[in-house]
């Protein structure tokens, strides 16, 4: 059965910056903090997701809303399995299709057909499955001669289209979306 | 142990979805040269006038007879191009796919094994000019076939070793310019311009190359009809080292790349 539970889900967002990232640093931590002289990490955390717990079943559909930077993204991850949870439990079952950033996996040098294709195997479609299905998203584009052009040459509105078509398309349990609603008219950021 | 487990799992992962990296080793490519007209085939151009002239002068230089020195040279470097282009390219790969890693939950290994097979298509492409060199020089025999085995071996051991450079490489960006330098280091130790009689006795400077096994076990099946065993050993041996090492890595700092961006 499809279904998504988060049980005290907790995620510290390590915030590495160019400082705690150099290869200095983690030498000295290697070395120093072995003696136990500084146990400490030195790197930030932020806790972006507090102990969230949530249930969702067949035919629920969530909304997430929140300020800037309120971790909405982050918990699109969590449930994605993008981010592991610092602590507390997940438990996803189905066919997850994320799309948390519209243009993912889009080559703006390949045409609308080619990007088909290499979209669907990376949303988890094996190449036969995609290429069966791409003459129905072709249709479903509408955008004629242009689907064998480079994308880069496609309009805002044609590049959303090609871009949103293929998620729609690929049979997916659980579909996570994130702000999305610019693109089509149904604002549906959440099906599963 | 669960580390390795663990990045054992990604690699059999990566394994069952072929298209993730078959297909788009191709893609890859096709994207390189789109637009240009002789395409892929530069590959082809740019390995024969490296191999023509530097062959020719080598050969000169070295005072060895020129149908002995180029097929030993065009082998060594056509193989050492493939080496460098792997660990050159996996320093950016995790980088260049930066997208896919934030977007989707895709195997690591799928993203060297992809950068590997656009690699071995770029090396087809030269196997064009080798190819003509071989049968003029040497001749064909069955026993070039070890050749084909080792570099199955050669290219597996790749795939490890550039996945512990690419985790490296994201962590630490210094790690990328130590490994452009020390490529090229290697590079010289390693006998591909040169030949390993030159050494005279001090032959642990091979002993402990494993790009020097690597290599060796694809040229001198051609070179000198003769299956070096010692370096197919110690490829394998190898494989089995940077397995665990990669495997380890990975399981360990697994959770923790989507964050390292």
């Amino acid at each position: 059965m499809t279904k998504i539970v988060l049980t005290n889900v907790t995620l510290n967002y390590p915030l590495y910056v160019a400082s705690n990232m150099s290869i200095r640093k983690a030498l000295l931590e290697l070395f120093i903090s072995n003696k136990g002289i500084n146990k400490k990490s030195t790197v930030n955390h932020i806790t972006a997701l507090d102990d969230v717990s949530l249930t969702l079943l067949p035919g629920d559909r969530l909304g997430i809303l929140g300020d800037n930077g309120a971790g909405k993204s982050t918990l699109l991850r969590v449930i994605a399995g993008i981010y592991k949870p610092t602590s507390g439990n997940i438990n996803v079952e189905g066919r997850i299709s994320s799309l948390l950033d519209i243009f993912f996996g889009i080559n703006m040098d390949a045409s609308g057909r080619e990007n088909i294709i290499i979209r669907g195997i990376l949303l988890g479609l094996s190449r036969h499955d995609i290429t069966k299905i791409s003459e129905k998203i072709i249709a479903f584009i509408d955008i004629k001669e242009f689907i064998d052009y480079p994308m880069k040459t496609y309009s805002t509105g044609m590049k959303m289209r090609v871009a949103f078509a293929i998620s729609i398309h690929v049979t997916a349990n659980i579909l996570i979306l994130d702000e999305w609603l610019s693109v089509g008219d149904k604002g549906f950021v959440k099906k599963a | 142990m669960n580390e390795i487990i663990c990045g054992l799992n990604d690699f059999i992962k990566a394994l069952k979805r072929p298209d993730l990296w078959f297909y788009m080793a191709f893609f890859d490519m096709r994207m390189k040269y789109r637009r240009s007209y002789i395409g892929p085939w530069w590959e082809t151009i740019s390995s024969s006038l490296i191999i023509a002239v530097l062959g020719f002068l080598w050969s000169k230089i070295f005072a060895m007879d020129i149908t002995l020195y180029l097929p030993y040279f065009a082998i060594g470097f056509i193989v050492w191009s493939f080496i460098v282009s792997q660990i050159n390219e996996a320093c950016e790969i995790f980088y260049l796919h930066q997208n896919i890693i934030l977007n989707v939950k895709i195997p690591y290994h799928s993203l060297l094994l992809r950068l590997a097979f656009k690699n071995v298509l770029v090396l087809l492409h030269s196997l064009l000019i080798l190819i003509p060199i071989i049968i003029y020089t040497v001749g064909l025999k069955l026993i070039f076939l070890f050749s084909l085995l080792g570099f199955a071996i050669l290219l597996i051991n790749l795939v490890f070793l550039s996945l512990i450079v690419a985790i490296f490489c994201l962590r630490f960006n210094d790690t990328k310019f130590a490994v452009g330098n020390l490529m090229q280091v290697v590079f010289f130790t390693t006998p591909i311009v040169w030949m390993p009689s030159l050494l005279r006795g001090r032959s642990w400077v091979l002993d402990y190359n494993p790009f020097y096994h690597w290599i060796n076990m694809i040229r001198d099946p051609i070179i000198s009809y003769n299956v070096p065993h010692h370096s197919f050993f110690i490829s394998l041996g190898t494989i089995f080292f940077l397995a665990c090492m990669s495997f380890y890595f990975l399981g360990r700092v697994e959770r923790r790349i989507p964050f390292w961006y």
